[in-house]
């Protein structure tokens, strides 16, 4: 196991404030492209973090530190019952797109890309964390659908309408 | 299919969970349909700019002064059980890493499948027929016919032309293209072909041996569907 990690577990806080600097970035833009909302992102990543404080002693390194912190994140997002009442009635901050506009995703095509993650902000909400789990972190419907406690098919739908959405967004 | 058949099992076929029968049959109608085929493009298209977001974004403020002072001290937190026995995550596995455009991995599982049933085929008591029809031949009309009626075999050969200067043509596109091409990209790309290459060789070797064979017809197609498929995909890179 990664000393850094070791040392998280014995208490040594600023071992996990670096594992916290190696990891916000992933952990962030998940949150973010998760509930829709920049503010709200920084208080699901903080609630993250000291999640995995938590629950750090209990790791024991059978996958990577990132992979299941990642996980963990997806947990602490979805079932995020407080967040789920805001997503829903918060307007989505697609006037601050400048959100998204940080270094790491100035990219080769930073305009394409930003309209993606701006469009992504404005799907509804199931929709929205069935694409970003799906299409962008990669997991797989039956995952997805044990996550949110449904069928496959309510999960296969919700990525249809995504995409149909994001593709009418997009001027495609 | 009608168009709209195939439009309701784009999002399966790209992510490459349709049958295999279906998933040939809307393969062909894309060969053929110019407004369903721009359909596909603009989806896989939304696909690889969703799959090549940042996998980091910076929060604009540190977070780090909001986590410290809400970390309780390792003595006083309880004990946890064990590892990743956390409760409420009934999840998943990690996010695939993506080193390679995804339509690759869909090539390769493609390839897989062809030469799984193929393998299936061999294995499951068909392919007894093979031997037996070899062992016969003598006895069986020229090839080509079996009794006055054309064999499957025969039947697809004008097919099998068709396919041979499709995969030709985009070859010449590929290699004019090739230096453009990243390494990893045109490794990968090899690999497949190969593997799909491997596919045709023995489905077409297992047709010749059994020439009135559905089901190893139906296999050979299938794999000059997925060597036209990657190679179209590759060209359009």
């Amino acid at each position: 196991m990664d000393l850094t990690v070791r040392r998280a577990q014995q208490g040594d806080t600023a071992a996990f404030e670096q594992l916290y600097r190696d990891n916000v970035g992933r952990i962030y833009a998940l949150c973010l492209r998760l509930c829709g909302d920049g503010g709200r992102a920084e208080e699901l990543t903080q609630d993250v973090f000291v999640r995995a404080w938590e629950k750090l002693a209990g790791f024991q390194g059978k996958s990577a530190f990132s992979t299941w912190l990642h996980r963990l994140a997806v947990n602490v997002v979805l079932g995020d019952r407080r967040s789920e009442s805001v997503r829903v009635h918060r307007v989505f901050a697609t006037d601050e797109p400048e959100k998204y506009e940080t270094p790491s995703t100035r990219a080769s095509d930073p305009g394409t890309a930003m309209d993606l993650e701006r469009a992504i902000a404005t799907l509804p909400p199931g929709a929205r964390a069935v694409f970003v789990l799906h299409d962008v972190e990669g997991y797989k419907h039956e995952e997805i659908a044990e996550m949110h406690g449904s069928a496959v098919g309510t999960s296969k739908a919700q990525l249809h309408r995504a995409r149909r959405l994001l593709r009418e967004a997009l001027g495609r | 299919m009608t168009h709209e058949e195939i439009l309701d099992r784009l999002d399966d076929f790209v992510g490459g969970e349709l049958p295999p029968r279906e998933e040939r049959d809307v393969r062909r109608h894309l060969m053929a349909c110019e407004g369903c085929r721009a359909e596909e493009q603009a989806l896989r298209a939304l696909l690889d700019q969703a799959a090549a977001l940042a996998d980091e974004v910076m929060p604009e403020r540190d977070l780090w002064d909001g986590i410290a002072p809400r970390l309780q001290s390792r003595a006083a937190l309880p004990v946890e059980e064990a590892e990743e026995r956390l409760p409420e995550v009934r999840v998943i596995g990690p996010r695939p890493a993506r080193p390679l455009p995804w339509w690759m991995l869909a090539a390769a599982s493609i390839a897989l499948v062809i030469t799984t049933s193929f393998a299936t085929l061999r294995f499951s008591g068909q392919d007894e027929r093979a031997p037996a029809t070899l062992a016969s031949q003598s006895a069986r009309p020229p090839a080509g016919t079996t009794g006055g009626t054309p064999t499957a075999l025969a039947a697809f050969r004008p097919a099998e032309r068709e396919y041979e200067k499709a995969i030709t043509d985009l070859q010449a596109v590929l290699a004019a293209r090739r230096d453009r091409m990243a390494p990893q990209t045109v490794a990968t790309l090899e690999t497949n072909l190969r593997i799909i290459d491997q596919a045709i060789r023995e489905s077409r070797d297992a047709l010749a041996a059994d020439p009135n064979s559905p089901e190893l017809t139906e296999m050979l197609s299938g794999a000059y569907d997925a060597k036209l498929d990657v190679l179209r995909r590759a060209v359009s890179l």
